[in-house]
């Protein structure tokens, strides 16, 4: 950099130099092309431009002369050349034709002096860093210019309308930069460019309206611009010599101009990522020429045209997320010079025509997402031979996979998953030497598992889960050593785990769960070292939990629950620092959770409920401070709850200790927990006073139910891509069921239940605006139901029955709109029962019963209730009341309207009497 | 505990499930969703990816897990009534007080055979009562008052024997007030406030409709 600072004082001197004593021009440029070198960061591609070699340039690399000496051609491309334009002195080259510096770390403007390279016919600045600039105007002065490629510069501002003063200029490359318009008003056609390719910059507006007057094109390349409007039909009527058209990622709108089939030399059609309607037209298919048809990304609704059949040459035709609704014309099957077939993310329907088998040169085949179905044809893998990827998944295929696919031998990528295939998994899969991803899962595939698969070397993925297939996990496997990812859950596999999954060293997810595989816990698995999920969960496996897994040191996710696990859980599982989701539950284990459990930071979840766990909450546990949810219900822990459970689990959503032995005080400090969405600490022998603080418990105090779904309880990656997710227990509604995902986001509830909670209920609970269920049932609580109740407008589900409850029900509970499960039976409450708006859909008398003192709908009448001479023994009797009240007082007000009306009818009055008759026998049957 | 989400395996699910109906209970509650407009969020804990919609909002099961009550009282939503609500063949409360529901009262929801109480009052619905509503024959609520409905009150409703509580007041229905059955015993009250509607019936030589 410090050389290009000397410039002004070098260039006069050497001027000087050039005039007085150096007369021929060869040593001029020579000068001029050493001053520029000098400016350059280390050129080391120019070590024979100097001098000492050659007083004339003749020689020097990258430098071609002609017979006279004179510079014509300077080509350096990749010549690692670091610097800038700023010093190369154009005017000093006047003889230079071709200037090539493609793929250099240029920076700095084009200089505008350029303009002084008059015979200058090809220029090749690309792929260099002119970031920041624009394209000097006076490169438009170079009129012999016949190739211009400034690509992949980062140059921005509009394009110089000048350069249409470029005639004979037949290739024009801008692509890849910030170019904006060019004055159109001025930008004239360019009548002799052939190749225009201006894709990746920032045109907008309507399509260019100087390219339709290019009428020599023959390549057009507008790709990922923010060009809108229709496509113009005189782009198909003036350019009639295109072969290749790019419009790719714009906003182009309307249909797909019919006119286009006058491109007769159309090769490459990119039509892609548009806003294109109105359908394939059929007429496409009279573009013999075509090779290329790529459509994808629009919505363009209807058939694939059965025309297309005609398109003989085709190679590469890709159609996918157009909302198609047709079948697959069997025409395309005469297309045999089809490689690339996708057509994925439609809705197309039927089979796979068997005509496919003729498309011999097929490479890639994507028809995943669609509705097809029927069965795979063994011909397409014996036709097919030079198959790389077939790709048919989330449709509705039926039948076998052929065993034929081992036909298929260069195939890498085989995805089968969610469809309704039947029978066994074929062993000759395991003859695909280049077998890299296979995912047959979300099928109805039976039988075992072929011991040949430990052939595939290259299998990167294995994933054969949600399927019904049996049998034991062949040993073999172990020999696929690239596997990264075995997923096998969800489905019947029996005998243990083969203790050679340990070979697989690659291995980063292993899951296994949800079969009925029996036995040990293989201690070899230690040697996983990049595993980070481990999912063995609802399998029958016995013995202890291996403290061999402590050297896992890549888990994020251990997943043992649901076996028959017995014995501690190992110390050494607390050496993982990576684990955020730990589930032993519904197990067997003893003994006391391990005092060193302060050493997993990472841990986010800790699932134990339903084991034979005894201790209480070790006091390390307060160093898991990201513990989100917290789960050692069904157990056997007693003690305390611990004060510092508040004050240091701060991020806690779940906390849940219901059946074990927990005694003494809630401690108040729990209202700490300002994430605390669910709060169970029911059947415990917890006594005291309910805190007043759980008031305070932030998260459970807003209705506004959006502030929740922020964010899952999982990270990201464990959630979506491995299907993790925390599952918790709840009662609801008198019923118990296990939430997750988005509903255990929303959920807010508190169970207090069963236990020796006394005293009033506090008021302060009614702050808890979001509560959807509360359980303070089986308590000793006394007092009165808090007056405003009312103000929990979203609870659904109340329980306060079997308490020592008084007084009234308040009338605010009518205004629970939401609620629809309710029990205040076994109480002392007295006084009328609250009706309107959902008490008056809570009509089983039960949930009111035990409490000597109520009285009203669903419990028989008030005896309060005045004088009331008709018994009534229906649950709705104060609103029979009603009916009689208003038959004798409602006519009597309105008889004087209808004596009116009868004056003027004969025919009514004649009714009119018969129904008198009709009231008077209702009242004497009474 | 390995619960897996994968969302388009769903609807394959959904087709091989044993448990076909509790799905398809799901999907008639997402159809209602579907339409509505619901600036409250009240339904966004109705989560398509579950195996049943019993944990959801507002939503209630019985032990079988089939959907026994429906409950958006005073919820803020508005849209039609999905005809499809008619599916759920174990509904016995359909709640929806007190929102903006438009349109008519699909006659599907005369197929609710197990149907306790409608509350729709207190929306902006139109058109008239179903015939088919006498097909709710464990019905012992129905109110529909304070909308814009129209018509006659249907005479079949009169086999309603269990109907114990019938409101339709506030609302534009013409014709006269049936007689027979459990209207024997519904206050005047219940039919205020339809300026066409007549007195009750006059049986006899009048044919039953007459004004409307």
């Amino acid at each position: 950099m410090k050389t290009i600072r000397i410039q002004p004082l070098l260039l006069p001197f050497l001027l000087f130099f050039s005039f007085s004593f150096l007369k021929t021009g060869a040593q001029t440029e020579a000068q001029a092309l050493l001053q520029w070198k000098s400016s350059l960061f280390q050129p080391d591609a120019l070590s024979s431009w100097s001098l000492a070699n050659s007083t004339t340039p003749r020689t020097w690399f990258g430098v071609r002369c002609n017979s006279a000496g004179s510079v014509v051609q300077l080509s350096l491309p990749n010549a690692n050349l670091n610097g800038s334009l700023d010093n190369l002195d154009f005017a000093s080259l006047p003889g230079l034709t071709k200037l090539n510096l493609h793929y250099n770390l240029l920076r700095g403007p084009i200089p505008s002096n350029i303009s002084a390279l008059s015979k200058l016919t090809s220029l090749d600045l690309s792929s260099n860093n002119f970031f920041g600039y624009s394209i000097p105007p006076e490169i438009g002065q170079l009129s012999e210019m016949v190739d211009l490629r400034l690509y992949n510069n980062n140059l921005v501002g509009p394009i110089p309308y000048q350069l249409s003063n470029l005639r004979k200029v037949r290739y024009f490359d801008l692509g890849y930069n910030y170019l904006e318009n060019p004055d159109y008003t001025k930008f004239t056609p360019l009548p002799s460019v052939t190749h225009l390719s201006l894709p990746v910059n920032s045109l907008t507006g309507k399509f260019p309206p100087f390219i339709l007057n290019c009428t020599n094109l023959t390549y057009l390349d507008l790709a990922q611009n923010n060009l809108t409007g229709k496509i113009p039909n005189s782009l198909s009527t003036n350019l009639v010599h295109l072969e290749s058209l790019n419009l790719t990622f714009n906003f182009f709108k309307g249909v797909i101009p019919v006119s286009l089939a006058n491109l007769t030399r159309l090769q490459n059609l990119h039509l892609g990522l548009n806003n294109l309607t109105g359908g394939i037209p059929p007429i496409l298919g009279s573009i013999s020429s075509l090779r290329i048809l790529e459509l994808y990304n629009n919505s363009l609704g209807g058939p694939i045209p059965s025309s297309l059949g005609q398109l003989r040459m085709l190679e590469h035709i890709d159609i996918k997320a157009a909302e198609l609704n047709s079948t697959i014309p069997p025409e395309l099957g005469l297309c045999t010079n089809l490689n690339y077939v996708e057509l994925s993310i439609n809705q197309l329907t039927g089979g796979l025509p068997q005509s496919f088998s003729e498309l011999t040169k097929m490479s890639q085949f994507g028809i995943s997402s669609n509705l097809l179905s029927g069965e795979i044809s063994p011909d397409f893998f014996t036709h097919w031979t030079e198959l790389i990827s077939f790709q048919i998944q989330n449709n509705s295929f039926t039948g076998r996979i052929p065993p034929e696919i081992g036909s298929a031998t260069k195939l890498q990528d085989v995805f089968l998953f969610i469809n309704k295939l039947s029978g066994s998994i074929p062993s000759e899969l395991g003859d695909l030497a280049q077998l890299t991803l296979l995912d047959l899962s979300e099928n109805e595939l039976t039988g075992p598992i072929s011991t040949k698969l430990g052939n595939l070397k290259h299998l990167l993925l294995l994933n054969f889960h949600s399927n019904d297939l049996s049998g034991e996990i062949p040993p073999e496997i172990g020999s696929a050593t690239k596997l990264q990812t075995l997923y096998l859950f969800k489905n019947r596999l029996s005998g243990s785990i083969p203790s050679e999954l340990g070979d697989l060293a690659q291995l980063t997810y292993l899951d296994l769960s949800e079969n009925k595989l029996i036995g040990l816990i293989p201690t070899k698995l230690e040697n996983l070292k990049r595993l980070k999920l481990l999912g063995l969960s609802s399998n029958d496996l016995f013995g202890e939990i291996p403290h061999q897994l402590g050297n896992l040191a890549s888990l994020v996710a251990l997943d043992l629950g649901s076996n028959s696990l017995s014995g501690p859980i190992p110390e050494t599982i607390t050496k993982l620092a990576h684990l955020t989701f730990l589930n032993l539950e519904n197990n067997s284990l003893s003994g006391m959770i391990p005092r060193s459990i302060g050493s997993m930071t990472s841990l986010e979840s800790l699932h134990l409920k339903k084991n034979n766990l005894t201790g209480d909450i070790p006091l390390a546990l307060k160093d898991c401070k990201r513990l989100t949810v917290l789960d050692l219900g069904e157990n056997g822990f007693c003690g305390n709850i611990p004060t510092w459970l508040g004050e240091s689990l701060s991020s806690l959503r779940v906390l849940r200790l219901r059946s074990n032995m927990f005694l003494g005080n809630i401690p108040p400090q729990l209202s700490l927990l300002s994430s605390l969405q669910l709060l169970d600490l029911a059947h415990n022998n917890l006594s005291g006073s309910i805190p007043h603080t759980l008031g305070n418990l932030t998260a459970m105090a807003t209705n506004e139910q959006t502030i929740n779904t922020k964010g899952h309880f999982l990270g990201e990656e464990l959630a979506y891509s491995w299907g993790y997710t925390n599952s918790i227990s709840i009662v609801w509604k008198g019923k118990e069921y296990v939430i997750q995902n988005l509903t255990l986001s929303l959920m807010l509830g508190i169970d207090l239940s069963s236990n020796s909670l006394s005293q009033e209920i506090p008021a302060e609970l009614t702050n808890l605006l979001g509560l959807v269920s509360l359980n303070l049932s089986m308590n000793h609580l006394s007092g009165s139901i808090p007056e405003m109740i009312g103000k929990l407008s979203e609870l659904e589900s109340l329980d306060l029955s079997m308490n020592h409850l008084s007084g009234a029900i308040p009338p605010s509970l009518s205004s629970l709109t939401s609620l629809s499960s309710l029990n205040v039976s076994n109480n002392r409450l007295s006084g009328r029962i609250p009706s309107g708006y959902q008490l008056q859909t809570l009509i089983d008398p039960s949930i009111y019963t035990g409490n000597d003192g109520l009285c009203g709908p669903p419990l028989p009448k008030c005896s309060s209730n005045g004088a009331n001479h008709v018994q009534l023994s229906t649950e709705d009797g104060h609103e029979m009341i009603w009916v009689y009240l208003s038959m004798e007082l409602g006519f009597v007000v309105g008889l004087w309207g209808f004596f009116s009306i009868l004056f003027f009818n004969k025919s009514l009055r004649f009714a009119y009497f018969r129904f008198i008759d009709n009231i008077y026998d209702r009242f004497s049957r009474r | 505990m390995a619960c897996r989400v994968f969302l388009v395996s769903f609807l394959l699910l959904l087709a091989a499930s044993p448990a076909i109906s509790t799905n398809s209970e799901g999907a008639v509650l997402r159809a209602l969703k579907a339409r509505l407009s619901d600036p409250s969020n009240v339904l966004q804990s109705w989560d398509a990816s579950l195996v049943n919609p019993c944990t959801w909002f507002h939503v209630t099961c019985d032990a079988h897990n089939r959907v026994i009550r429906l409950d958006l009282g005073n919820s803020n939503v508005s849209g039609p009534l999905a005809p499809e609500l008619g599916h759920l063949q174990d509904l016995q409360y359909l709640e929806l007080y007190g929102n903006n529901f438009e349109g008519r009262i699909p006659e599907e929801l005369g197929n609710l055979k197990s149907l306790i109480s409608m509350d729709l009052y207190g929306n902006r619905l139109e058109g008239g009562i179903p015939k088919s509503f006498a097909k709710l024959k464990s019905l012992r609520f129905l109110r529909l008052n304070n909308n814009k409905l129209s018509g006659s009150i249907p005479r079949e409703l009169v086999t309603l024997s269990n109907l114990k509580i019938f409101d339709v007041s506030n609302n534009d229905l013409c014709g006269t007030i049936p007689i027979d059955g459990p209207f024997a015993t519904f206050p005047l009250q219940s039919f205020d406030n339809n300026s066409r509607l007549n007195g009750p019936e006059l049986q006899g030589l009048v044919p039953y409709d007459f004004g409307c």
